[in-house]
């Protein structure tokens, strides 16, 4: 391979890394206003997040052809073939992320039809953890970094912790008001949601492990 | 049959040291590549596991080359039936201007191996173990170099594993073929790995990935310390590159996660 030939790949790679790192800010963006709309109540938002989950949906696809064509013409070896796997795999991780945006903004649609004004909790703080393990993730993955990588998987465990608290906290609400139990199921599925966003921001830092080191680990254990 | 184990080789044309310090196992009926840079001395390795360098004046070896725990090069070692054992595939197909048949019965004559009638059922065995018996079998007087060169690299194969060896060693043999033409070698290379012990050398990475059980990373690196460093080589003391390999190990593993920097450079193209 001549070194011409060898730049221009290594420009794709950089190109395929933006093109992931941003759908990365996409998907953290759906999560984020998802939870903002749910709290602000606010259904014409609630409606555009819903929305705007095709465009991501789309531009996934459109890097996992990326990431098809280059493993065609490149036939990637080593450190080269890991980053463009792992490039697949998180994307197909982002857009499971955005999807639980979607879920909560069709959840916030659901609770506007009920007019009691809804004790969010801790939901708030647990859409924080959860949003900071992406922020970590989507840094780990851009500058390689094994010990931010590795930070996010860690983090994991205070999130799963808080989602228990929460699921108790409203479970009791529940059985201490009866009234409780419609606004409480959607609140534990909006938990729920958020707790799968921080499993694949693990999953994204497991990733970023694979592609520097070739190591394959479940980390969030 | 058909194990080798070669430790601590160094390898010298006259004062130039090519090898140094090569130690491998290449086990029996398994594909192992030899991959690098052109000039690191995969060839010269080649060639010392049949002792082609001996044709070559003035080259010398250290260390030692054991074929089924024989060295084979000590004092007394048999170098014909050695390089009956040890056969070799060349990146050109190498027939001599004869007929199909007069070119695979050629090594079985020399050696007086068979009578008349089991030479002729030991050509057409050869021919098939080459997987080219139903192509030829109506033009086994034809002239060998009439064919195509797949067609004659694959008479080379069957003309190799006609002597019945045990190790098949391959020097790019696809390097002057169409795609097509190649894959079909390779079917055939991992087809003779149930019976012969493979030793190839290729820059395809592909191919190397493709067919190989075991790859060997070879490149020039600078010599050990206590390599003998020879004066008159016009070389700085101490940066004296010579071939050695580098990394071994199982072909999948080498080519998702080779451990060795230099291999990760090379086999991603990033090399030189
Ligand atoms: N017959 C020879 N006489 C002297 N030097 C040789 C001979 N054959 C090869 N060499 C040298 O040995 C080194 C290794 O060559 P070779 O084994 O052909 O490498 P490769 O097959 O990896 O391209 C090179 O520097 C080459 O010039
Ligand atoms: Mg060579």
């Amino acid at each position: 391979m001549t070194a011409s030939v060898r730049m221009q790949f290594e420009k794709h790679l950089g190109q395929l890394n933006e093109d992931v790192l941003q759908l990365g800010s996409q998907a953290r963006q759906a999560v984020a206003r998802a939870v903002e709309v749910l709290i602000a109540g606010d259904v014409e938002a609630a409606r555009q997040v819903i929305v705007d989950d095709e465009a991501i949906n789309r531009r996934r696809f459109e890097i996992e052809r990326e990431c098809y064509a280059l493993l065609v013409t490149e036939q990637p070896m080593a450190g080269d073939m890991r980053v463009i796997v792992a490039a697949l795999i998180v994307v197909t991780d982002l857009e499971r992320i955005a999807d639980h945006g979607k879920k909560i903004a069709k959840i916030c649609l659901r609770m506007m039809q009920d007019l009691r004004p809804i004790p969010f909790g801790d939901i708030p703080r647990l859409s924080q953890m959860a949003l900071a393990m992406m922020d970590r993730a989507l840094r780990a993955y851009a500058t390689r970094d094994l010990v931010e990588a590795d930070a996010v998987c860690k983090a994991d465990d205070q999130v799963d912790a808080l989602y228990k608290q929460t699921f108790n906290v409203v479970l009791s609400r529940m059985l201490e008001d009866p009234r409780m139990i419609g606004p409480g199921t959607q609140l534990i599925q909006v938990a729920h949601e958020l707790e799968r966003v921080a499993d694949r921001a693990t999953n994204i830092g497991e990733r970023v492990i694979y592609s520097v080191t070739g190591e394959l680990a479940e980390l969030n254990v | 049959m058909g194990n080798i184990t070669v430790e601590h080789l160094n390898f010298y044309y006259g004062s130039k040291q090519a090898l140094s310090d090569v130690s491998i196992e290449i086990p029996e009926q398994q594909i192992t590549a030899l991959i690098g840079p052109s000039g690191c001395g995969k060839s010269t390795f080649l060639r010392c596991l049949n002792r082609m360098n001996d044709t070559i004046k003035g080259t010398r070896i250290e260390g030692r080359i054991l074929l089924d725990g024989q060295d084979i090069y000590a004092s007394g070692a048999n170098v014909v039936d050695l390089r009956r054992r040890v056969g070799m595939v060349f990146q050109r197909p190498n027939l001599f201007p004869q007929s199909v048949f007069d070119n695979v019965a050629f090594g079985p004559r020399v050696l007086g191996m068979y009578r008349n009638g089991d030479l002729a059922d030991a050509v057409e065995a050869s021919l098939r173990g080459a997987d080219l018996w139903d192509e030829v079998k109506d033009k086994l007087r034809q002239d060998a170099l009439s064919f195509s060169l797949g067609q004659q690299q694959r008479l080379c194969i069957a003309r190799v594993i006609a002597v019945k060896p045990q190790v098949i060693l391959m020097d790019e043999p696809c390097s002057a073929l169409d795609p097509i033409t190649t894959l079909k070698i390779e079917d055939l290379m991992r087809e003779l790995a149930h019976d012969y012990t493979i030793v190839i050398v290729t820059h395809n990475m592909q191919q190397a990935a493709r067919v190989s059980d075991i790859t060997a990373m070879m490149m020039l690196a600078d010599a050990p310390v206590d390599a003998p460093v020879d004066a008159s080589v016009d070389a700085p003391a101490g940066h004296l590159k010579t071939g050695t390999i580098i990394e071994v190990g199982e072909t999948k593993r080498i080519f998702t996660r080779p451990t060795d920097q230099r291999t990760e450079d090379y086999v991603t193209g990033r090399y030189g």
